[in-house]
């Protein structure tokens, strides 16, 4: 694979943010979304009309109470999953729990994400509402995809007895991957989503088999399968939260408005602070680590230094070609951690040593683009760290 | 071989058979070669209609199960006592007779459990490994063993072998993520979750980033 002449220049990278888009985009995704953005946004001057239908998607995840039953579809394999939301006054409230095998579930209130995976193994994270803190991070933006995406209109059809719009986001090589999305006509929610190789085959689906919109008692939050939700682990210990460090999992408060920390820049990338607020983020003056050679159109976007599920400090940067995401996590060697290749269906990951550190990539992205950028790693001690 | 046989026969294959009728057709099965082959055919015709890999190996499995059974008799029964009067109703005559039922009931479990019980387990073997030739799931007294664990006879073998069906939930439920370290997955499943909380774009991918986490269950 070929460096890529733009990646290569290793200036800090701010993705052009289409404000209304910012909404929808940055929600927790079907769990979904900061709904405390407000949904009435101005159109920014330069809006692309075929973006909007994702625009909408973004806003139905963030702004709409439902619940449904969906399928996913893996490997020949069929999971059926419940979805539950309820958005009262601009606070999403949402559970996503498999209905098969292992009882798994992940549960937002707020701004608050707890994940239960396997028996008593909770995680527990922060959504990070970088639309809200930064200027950078959000993507979408037409000229951004061009390169390497083709947004397309597909026809209609129906989706679980409702007729949908067909949107497509066709990936324009093989180290990433495409969407498409057909989308309710009534509410623009995903009733059905194809997730794509460079060759536009399909590799998983999910789709709901039944909506409900509106349920008969919006006002009540969903539930929670039987799960130790108090933050207790095999052994009595608290559930590992990366970020924020000893982040209170329940019970779960309302949240105020957005803190909006102001963002440094340090070592010529932009610094985020965690949701918690400025005192809650531990700021890297400078990271000692740079990325050269990034696979094209992937850019870093995202430098924040965060605790690990000890406590100690790690680093983070996300890296983005304005849709597909990239994590690498850098921390001290003496933390165990993947050593060669992994995946978790569509998501792949890749681990190894690096200058006397651990290093992991995650990312929803092919296999040969996480190695990709790993490989991409440089670390440079005299810029600090 | 009646036609009622062929239906009682049909049923027992199908688990629906009438209790009352389930010793006279399993007797029938003993002394009718031709209901035998007809009771390998349900079961084959059932593999092959659930998609799953039929092997010749299994041809003439109840055959086998009795052949094994007679080398390896079940006291189902404890005989009775000098002088010792038996239970009301019950004959000393019908002990040998109910020590057949029950080893054929044994055999028909077994071919059951090899016929409809085991497919997935043979299916997903290695291709090297030889197939199991024998289970039984009714232990000596005839208390019943958990469904999840039988013995199987390999052929050439000369001791039973465990094989544990494991459950899909609980401990024993395949890994999440391919290729790690079973310790590793808390953390790979932590820095996973941390990034889609994180990345700016994960509203756009719709339903997948969470679907995956949730829905997720490698090998299964």
């Amino acid at each position: 694979m070929k460096p890529d002449a733009e990646s290569a220049a290793l200036r800090p990278q701010r993705l052009p943010v289409t404000p209304p888009m910012r909404h929808g985009v940055i929600s927790l995704a079907l769990l979904a979304s900061l709904a405390t953005a407000p949904l009435t946004a101005s159109p920014p001057a330069d809006r692309d009309p075929d973006l909007e239908p994702f625009e909408r998607m973004g806003q139905a995840l963030g702004s709409l109470s439902y619940e449904g039953i969906l399928v996913y579809s893996h490997e020949n394999r069929m999971e059926t999953l419940r979805i539950q939301q309820r958005v009262v006054d601009g606070r999403v409230q949402a559970v996503l729990e498999s209905l098969n095998g292992q009882p798994r579930h992940i549960q937002q209130d707020g701004p608050q994400v707890i994940c239960r995976l396997s028996g008593e193994h909770l995680i527990a994270v922060a959504q990070r509402a970088l639309s809200q803190q930064t200027p950078a991070g959000l993507p979408l933006k037409a000229r951004e995809l061009a390169p390497h995406y083709l947004v397309q209109s597909q026809g209609q059809t129906r989706v679980a007895g409702r007729p949908t719009q067909v949107m497509a986001i066709l990936p324009g090589d093989d180290l990433r991957y495409g969407y498409r999305f057909y989308l309710d006509t009534a509410t623009g929610l995903p009733l059905k989503t194809d997730l794509l190789d460079a060759d536009t085959g399909i590799i998983e689906q999910i789709m709901f088999t039944s909506l409900t919109l509106d349920p008969a008692d919006p006002g009540s939050p969903p539930t929670a399968p039987p799960a130790p939700l108090a933050p207790t682990m095999a052994g009595g210990s608290r559930p590992k939260a990366i970020s924020p460090p000893a982040m209170p999992v329940a019970p779960l408060e309302p949240s105020g408005p957005p803190v909006i920390p102001s963002a440094t820049q340090a070592a010529g990338h932009p610094a985020l602070a965690p949701p918690g607020g400025p005192e809650a983020a531990s700021i890297p003056a400078a990271t000692a680590w740079t990325f050269q050679g990034l696979p094209p159109g992937f850019l870093l976007a995202v430098t924040e230094r965060i605790p690990d599920a000890a406590g100690n400090p790690m680093e983070h940067f996300i890296i983005s070609d304005g849709l597909a995401t990239i994590s690498v996590y850098v921390e001290s060697a003496a933390q165990e951690g993947l050593n060669g290749p992994s995946r978790i269906g569509a998501i792949h990951a890749q681990g190894g040593k690096i200058a006397g550190h651990q290093v992991t990539v995650v990312g929803e992205v092919p296999a040969r683009t996480v190695a990709a950028v790993l490989s991409a790693l440089r670390h440079q001690p005299e810029t600090g760290g | 071989m009646s036609e009622q046989q062929r239906e009682h026969v049909s049923a027992l294959a199908d688990g629906e058979l009438d209790p009352d009728l389930i010793g006279p057709t399993i007797r029938a099965l003993e002394a009718n070669a031709d209901l035998q082959a007809r009771w390998e055919r349900y079961g084959l015709i059932g593999a092959a209609l659930r998609g799953e890999t039929v092997s010749t190996e299994y041809r003439c499995i109840a055959a086998r199960v009795r052949e094994q059974l007679t080398s390896e008799p079940v006291p189902l029964l404890a005989p009775l006592k000098a002088g010792q009067t038996p239970h009301r109703g019950q004959r000393r005559d019908t002990r040998p007779r109910r020590g057949a039922y029950a080893g054929m009931a044994l055999a028909a479990s077994a071919a059951f459990l090899v016929v409809y019980a085991l497919p997935p387990l043979f299916s997903s073997r290695p291709a090297t490994q030889p197939a199991p030739a024998l289970a039984q799931v009714s232990a000596p007294g005839g208390t019943a063993r958990p469904l999840t664990s039988v013995v199987a006879v390999n052929p050439g073998e000369a001791a039973p072998r465990l094989v544990r069906l494991e459950p899909t939930t609980g401990k024993g439920a395949a890994p999440r993520w391919h290729a790690a370290e079973p310790k590793l997955q808390p953390k790979l499943d932590q820095l996973l979750l941390n990034h889609q909380a994180s990345s700016p774009t994960s509203g756009i991918k719709g339903l997948f980033p969470y679907a995956t986490v949730v829905g997720y269950e490698a090998g299964r």
